[in-house]
C-alpha cells in the first residue's frame, strides 16, 4: 500500500455524511439478507458496491434511503442515527440523499413534462419557490447534465435512454444533495453511452463535492468511477478498500472469482 | 467450406407504416462448424435478423430477401418455405436460445417433460431410453442433480439453471446450427462466465456452427472466430474476429471498439493468478 496522497487524507478527514454501521436486516422473519455491514460515505467520493443477485445490494441501498429500519445496528446520517418517525430530520435526510435507479423508462414518469420531473424534488420538499425560480433551476440542471433547455417541454418518450439517465440524475441533482445512491445507473445502457454517463457522475462528483454509492454488478463500471469499493457476498462484506489495490491485489476469493468472471478483449 | 446458413439481401419490414425497413440489405454466411458473433446496440436489428433466419417473425413484420440454411435433405430457402418445412428445419437444423430463459420455457410443465418433448419427436426415444435421454441431456449442460431438476418446475431453479435447461432444450433435437441471442445478458458475471463456457464447448464437441448476438464486444470476441457489426439495420462491417479488434476499417465500429477497450483497459490487465508480487 502506498501512503496516502494529500487529497485522500483530506478525503478521510471529511465528516461522515451517511453511513451504515454494522447493519443487519431480514426482512419479516426470514433469513438475515445484510449481515453486519459498515459502510461510509464523505462528500466528493465515490463508493462502489459491488456483488451479485441476491448478495443484498438493493436491501442496502433500501436501509440507506430510510425506506426500511435495519434489525440491527443503525443507519447514520450526519453523525446521528436515522429516525424514520422525525419528520423534521427526515426532510433534511431527504433532500441530502438523492437516488438515481437503473431504469430510466421506468423511473420517469410517462405523463410528465421533463421539466416537472426534474422540478418535483424541488416542490415536494418545499424547496425552491416561486414558478419562474424553478424553471430557472430546472434550465440550469439540465444544463448541467448536458442537455438543451428546451428539453424541459417534452415527455420523456422524446429522449434515448442515455438522455433520459442524465435527467434522472437532472431530477436528483435539484435539492442540492450530498450524497447520491445510484442503483446500477449504466446497466441498462449501450456501451457507447456507457461511458458518457459515467464522465457525468465522475464531473459532478468532483464539481459539486457529492459523495457517490455506486451500486453494480459491474467490476469495470466500479473501477471507473469509484475510488473506494465494497464487495457484498451474500449479505456480508467480504472485502472493501482502495478500488485500486483490491483488483490488482484481491484478497478474498469471491472478489478473485468475481474479477476472472469478466469477459476480457483479448 | 460450405455455407450452412446463408442470408443474402435480408430486409424486414414492417407492414403499414412507411420509411426505411428496420433491418436492411442484410447479407452473411455461416459455414460448417463456425462461430459467428453479431455485435450491435438496441435497435441494430441484430435480434430481427436471428428472428428472421428462425422465421418467427410475427405480422407486421415481415422478411424479405434469401435465407438458406442446407439440412441433410437439401437447402431450405426459409423465407416463403412450407410450414411442414419448416418443421424439419426448427429444431434439428437450428437451435436458439434467447436471452430471457422464462420466455420459451413453459412454466406449467415440469423441466424434465419440456425436455422429453423434442427427444422423443426428433430422436424417437420412448420409455427407459427417454427418460435416461432427458437425464444425460441435463447431465451435459452441467446441471448437478439432473434427477430434481427434471422434477422441478422453471420457477424452482435459478436464472443460471434456467439457462442451461434452455440450452440442453436448444441442443435436444441436435441442431447443426445453434443460434444465441444474448444468451447470458440476464445472468450474473459469475454465472455468465459458466454458461460461455458450456455454450463454446457444447458447440466444440459437437461441432456444431454457432450464431452469438450480443452487444457487449468482449464477450463476442471470446467466442466468435467472425464478427458482423450491426447498426441501424445495416451490416457496418464484418471481419475475422482479431482483425476487426485490432484494425476496424469503419468509424463506427472504431468508436465501438475504444469504448470497450476504454472500459476494459480499467481492469488490471494481467491475469489474476499472476497478479500476486
Amino acid at each position: 500500500m502506498t501512503a496516502a496522497t494529500p487529497g485522500e487524507a483530506q478525503a478521510n478527514a471529511a465528516p461522515v455524511v451517511l453511513a451504515a454501521d454494522r447493519v443487519s436486516f431480514s426482512y419479516g422473519r426470514g433469513a438475515e439478507v445484510l449481515h453486519d455491514v459498515s459502510l461510509a460515505l464523505v462528500p466528493g467520493e465515490s463508493v462502489g458496491l459491488v456483488g451479485e443477485s441476491g448478495a443484498g445490494k438493493t436491501s442496502l441501498l433500501r436501509l440507506l434511503l430510510g425506506l426500511g429500519a435495519p434489525t440491527s445496528g443503525e443507519i447514520r446520517f450526519e453523525g446521528h442515527a436515522l429516525d424514520r418517525r422525525d419528520t423534521r430530520s427526515m426532510l433534511a435526510f431527504r433532500r441530502a440523499v438523492q437516488p438515481v435507479y437503473q431504469d430510466p423508462f421506468s423511473s420517469l414518469d410517462p405523463r410528465m413534462r421533463v421539466g416537472d420531473s426534474v422540478a418535483e424534488p424541488l416542490r415536494s420538499l418545499g424547496i425552491a419557490g416561486g414558478r419562474t425560480e424553478r424553471a430557472a433551476r430546472v434550465t440550469e440542471l439540465l444544463e448541467s447534465v448536458g442537455l438543451p433547455a428546451d428539453a424541459a417541454e417534452r415527455y420523456p418518450d422524446a429522449f434515448s435512454g442515455g438522455q433520459r439517465q442524465r435527467i434522472a440524475i437532472a431530477r436528483a441533482l435539484a435539492p442540492e444533495p450530498r450524497v447520491i445512491l445510484a442503483d446500477e445507473p449504466v446497466s441498462a445502457l449501450d456501451t457507447s453511452v456507457r461511458m458518457q454517463v459515467i464522465e457525468l457522475f465522475q464531473r459532478l462528483a468532483r464539481e459539486r463535492g457529492i459523495g457517490l454509492l455506486l451500486v453494480s454488478h459491474d467490476l469495470t463500471i466500479v473501477a471507473a468511477l469509484c475510488r473506494r469499493i465494497a464487495v457484498l457476498e451474500g449479505g456480508i462484506i467480504v472485502e472493501q478498500g482502495e478500488t485500486r489495490s483490491v483488483l490488482t491485489e484481491p484478497r478474498h476469493p469471491y472478489t478473485r472469482r468475481l474479477l476472472d468472471s469478466v469477459p476480457r478483449l483479448p | 467450406m460450405t455455407a450452412l446458413l446463408s442470408v443474402d439481401s435480408l430486409g424486414v419490414h414492417l407492414d403499414g407504416v412507411a420509411g426505411a425497413p428496420l433491418v436492411d440489405d442484410v447479407s452473411f454466411e455461416v459455414a460448417e462448424g463456425e462461430r459467428l458473433g453479431v455485435i450491435g446496440e438496441s435497435g441494430s436489428g441484430k435480434s430481427l435478423t436471428a428472428l428472421a433466419v428462425l422465421r418467427l417473425l410475427a405480422h407486421p413484420l415481415r422478411a424479405t430477401g434469401s435465407i438458406r440454411l442446407a439440412t441433410g435433405e437439401g437447402d431450405v430457402e426459409v423465407i416463403g418455405a412450407r410450414q411442414r418445412r419448416l418443421d424439419g428445419v426448427r429444431g434439428s437444423t437450428v437451435g436458439a436460445v434467447f436471452q430471457e430463459p422464462l420466455a420459451s420455457l413453459d412454466p406449467l410443465m415440469r423441466i424434465g417433460a419440456q425436455l422429453a418433448w423434442p427427444l422423443r419427436r426428433h430422436r424417437g426415444l420412448r420409455g427407459d431410453a427417454l427418460r435416461r435421454a432427458v437425464l444425460d441431456a441435463l447431465a451435459e449442460v452441467q446441471l448437478a442433480a439432473p434427477e430434481r431438476i427434471a422434477r422441478s418446475f422453471i420457477h424452482e431453479v435459478s436464472g443460471g439453471q434456467r439457462q442451461r435447461v434452455a440450452i440442453a432444450l436448444a441442443l435436444a433435437a441436435q441442431p447443426r446450427l445453434l443460434i444465441a441471442d444474448e444468451p447470458t445478458t440476464a445472468l450474473d458475471v459469475t454465472v455468465q462466465a459458466g454458461v460461455l463456457e458450456l455454450i463454446q464447448s457444447s458447440v466444440a464437441e459437437r461441432g456444431m456452427s454457432l450464431v452469438f448476438i450480443s452487444h457487449d464486444l468482449p464477450v463476442v470476441a471470446g467466442i466468435a472466430d467472425r464478427v458482423v457489426v450491426m447498426r441501424a439495420g445495416r451490416v457496418v462491417e464484418t471481419g475475422e474476429t482479431r482483425q476487426l479488434l485490432s484494425a476496424p476499417r469503419e468509424g463506427y465500429t472504431r468508436t465501438l471498439v475504444a469504448a470497450s477497450r476504454a472500459l476494459d483497459d480499467l481492469l488490471p490487465a494481467a491475469p489474476l493468478d499472476g497478479g500476486r508480487v
